[in-house]
């Protein structure tokens, strides 16, 4: 009874404590508990504080809100067809099965992957898909995975046709017309009306993006057309006067995208490029990201200032790289650690690809870099020691006499931290007990 | 509308009902959450799953009828708690420094003392017991009446004092021992 008692008294207080009022005349009241309530009610401000702390952000809301009626009519749509899996749910499955699949070579999603624009699932597909696009770094692997899901929408949408099905639809193909004037985007049919919103650069013959709804008749009724790009980011391998290499891949960039000597051999670029007919590449823009790296760079995904105010003699010693490197064209079906070890043998031809084998650190003590260029322990334990020691560091066209920092950019590309960091924050609720009815 | 003329309607599925009720219970639920988790991504992702198994548990007919608020607090804490018991196994497994969650995410726009003192706040909840955790979230993330909190826990008002009242004191004691 005591108890109660004491325990209505401490609420009266955590009132005036949540009102914001001083609890101090309540305490009054209650002499008896004064003494022991004065530090709780200390801890209950602080707890109070915490909450108020607490803002509720707008975007994850409207974010969830969509996917919640989504599911919603998914799930009235379907009644008995499918259990009611959220999203949630499934990602961590889906994320894994991206790993294995990813890791499989496989070139076709599983899983999701039977899901159809329309579908509750088919976000999930995307998502997918999007992440296994960010695991590959390599640009000309990177560039046939996203070929190959523009295939994937195309059947997508052939799929939904033989379904007889509507549903807004993106999906990208060749741009050809007929003579009677009718538009074919990888021959699904597109009409065009007075609201579409068609780009300047659109005609037939080049690789377009449709964004639209596919009628019941099987044409996609399109609300945007545009020029499809690609975005490759890699590092110039060779320079044939409009004819360049990048990360492995033959790219035809006119004089009026990139000025000669803008992105000399060895540069880091993102290229944006469209596909014609015939499957070559034709560059629209060209952003130079950094230049021939400086020996303290570490990373290639970013921009480095330092680098990018190098001189000329930097960019001229790159230059002679350019016949060397210029056979990179032979090797374009080579995906991934091709163009890690193409780079490898071309530069440092001594050199040993395994870590355990290590020059000693004692034949260069003068090359040894101060430890603040050291780069960064986490990016790869492995590759660190042959980084910072590696008697390459002397070749007489590095300006400084830090050791050249190209083979630390690649620790950086390879897509195991990545993949780990995933799932950990997922939590896993299957063995939940929900609350029953009321 | 009333609650429950809403839940008749989001039995049916019906998304303007649907789309009512995760406009109305949205913040408070992500707001429950959030108090309890200091990962803003686990938190978001905690909170679609509540909305998600409520439209699981409408489509299969055993939803809340009544006290819908109840049943959404009720789901969010028992994710919660299982959020925090895989989090804690997986602490104990790997004693790997990585995995545990840095606490201070809640933390912008505060002093250092501030900011400091609320992370040992956050941290000293942990280490009381999911029910004590669930009654004082609930009169403080959202600053609920005893009333209303004793509803949604399906409690007598004197039973949510007393356990307040452990549930306070035992956080004192926890904030002493980390500030000692």
């Amino acid at each position: 009874m005591r108890d109660e008692a004491k325990a209505h008294a401490f609420e009266l207080c955590i009132q005036q404590v949540l009102e914001g009022a001083d609890p101090a005349e309540t305490l009054q009241r209650f002499p008896q508990w004064a003494a022991e309530f004065r530090p709780l009610l200390e801890a209950a401000s602080a707890v109070q504080a915490l909450g108020g702390r607490i803002q509720v952000p707008q975007a994850a809301q409207a974010r969830n809100r969509a996917r919640f009626l989504a599911e919603a009519r998914a799930l009235s749509q379907k009644a008995a067809r499918r259990p009611a899996w959220g999203f949630f749910r499934l990602a961590p499955v889906a994320l894994l099965l991206v790993l294995v699949i990813f890791f499989s070579g496989a070139s076709t999603i599983a899983g999701a992957a039977q899901s159809l624009p329309g579908d509750a699932l088919y976000s999930l597909k995307l998502l997918t898909e999007k992440t296994r696009l960010r695991l590959v770094r390599n640009p000309q692997a990177r560039l046939e995975l996203e070929q190959s899901f523009d295939r994937q929408r195309l059947e997508e949408v052939d799929e939904l046709i033989n379904q007889s099905r509507t549903a807004p639809v993106t999906f990208a193909g060749d741009l050809e017309q007929t003579q009677s004037g009718d538009w074919y985007v990888g021959d699904v049919r597109v009409v065009v009306g007075s609201g579409t919103q068609i780009s300047s650069d659109v005609k037939p013959g080049i690789y377009v993006g449709v964004e639209g709804l596919l009628q019941a008749d099987g044409s996609v009724k399109a609300a945007r057309i545009w020029g499809r790009e690609f975005e490759l980011s890699g590092i110039v391998q060779g320079i044939a006067g409009e004819l360049w290499v990048v990360g492995g891949v033959p790219i035809n960039i006119p004089a009026n995208v990139a000025l000669p000597g803008l992105a000399p051999v060895g540069s880091q670029v993102i290229v944006r490029v469209m596909q014609k007919a015939d499957g070559s590449l034709v560059a629209r823009s060209l952003e130079l990201v950094a230049l021939p790296p400086a020996p303290d760079s570490t990373a290639d995904s970013q921009p480095v200032p330092a680098s990018a105010t190098r001189t000329q003699t930097a960019d001229a010693s790159q230059l002679e790289h350019t016949s060397e490197t210029g056979k990179s064209t032979e090797e374009l079906s080579t995906p991934e650690r091709s163009e890690t070890e193409d780079e490898r043998e071309t530069e440092e031809p001594t050199k040993t690809r395994h870590p355990s084998e290590t020059p000693k650190p004692t034949e260069d003590d003068d090359e040894t870099p101060e430890p603040s260029e050291t780069p960064e322990p986490d990016d790869d334990d492995d590759e660190t020691p042959e980084i910072t020691e590696t008697p390459e560091a002397r070749a007489t066209h590095r300006p400084s006499e830090t050791p050249r920092p190209i083979l630390t950019e690649r620790p950086t590309e390879t897509p195991k931290r990545e993949e780990t960091d995933e799932p950990t924050e997922t939590p896993e609720p299957e063995d939940t007990d929900e609350p029953t009815d009321d | 509308m009333q609650n429950e003329d809403l839940l008749v309607r989001a039995q049916r599925l019906d998304t303007a009902a649907l789309g009512e009720i995760h406009d109305r219970h949205y913040p408070e639920v992500y707001r429950y959450i959030r108090f309890r988790l200091a990962d803003e991504h686990a938190c978001e992702d905690i909170t679609a799953e509540v909305f998600l198994r409520l439209l699981d548990a409408l489509h299969k007919k055993r939803g809340p009828t009544q006290n819908l608020r109840g049943w959404l607090f009720g789901t969010a804490s028992n994710l919660v708690n299982d959020h925090l018991r895989t989090r804690y196994a997986r602490r104990v497994d790997s004693l790997d420094a990585e995995e545990i969650e840095p606490q201070d995410e809640i933390h912008l726009e505060h002093s250092y003392e501030e900011d400091w003192m609320q992370q040992q706040v956050s941290e000293a909840l942990l280490g009381l017991t999911p029910e004590q955790q669930h009654v004082l979230t609930l009169r403080f993330s959202d600053e609920r009446s005893i009333d209303e909190t004793a509803s949604i826990m399906g409690k007598s008002v004197t039973a949510v004092k007393a356990l307040q009242f452990r549930a306070v004191a035992s956080l004192r004691r926890l904030l002493e021992e980390r500030t000692r």
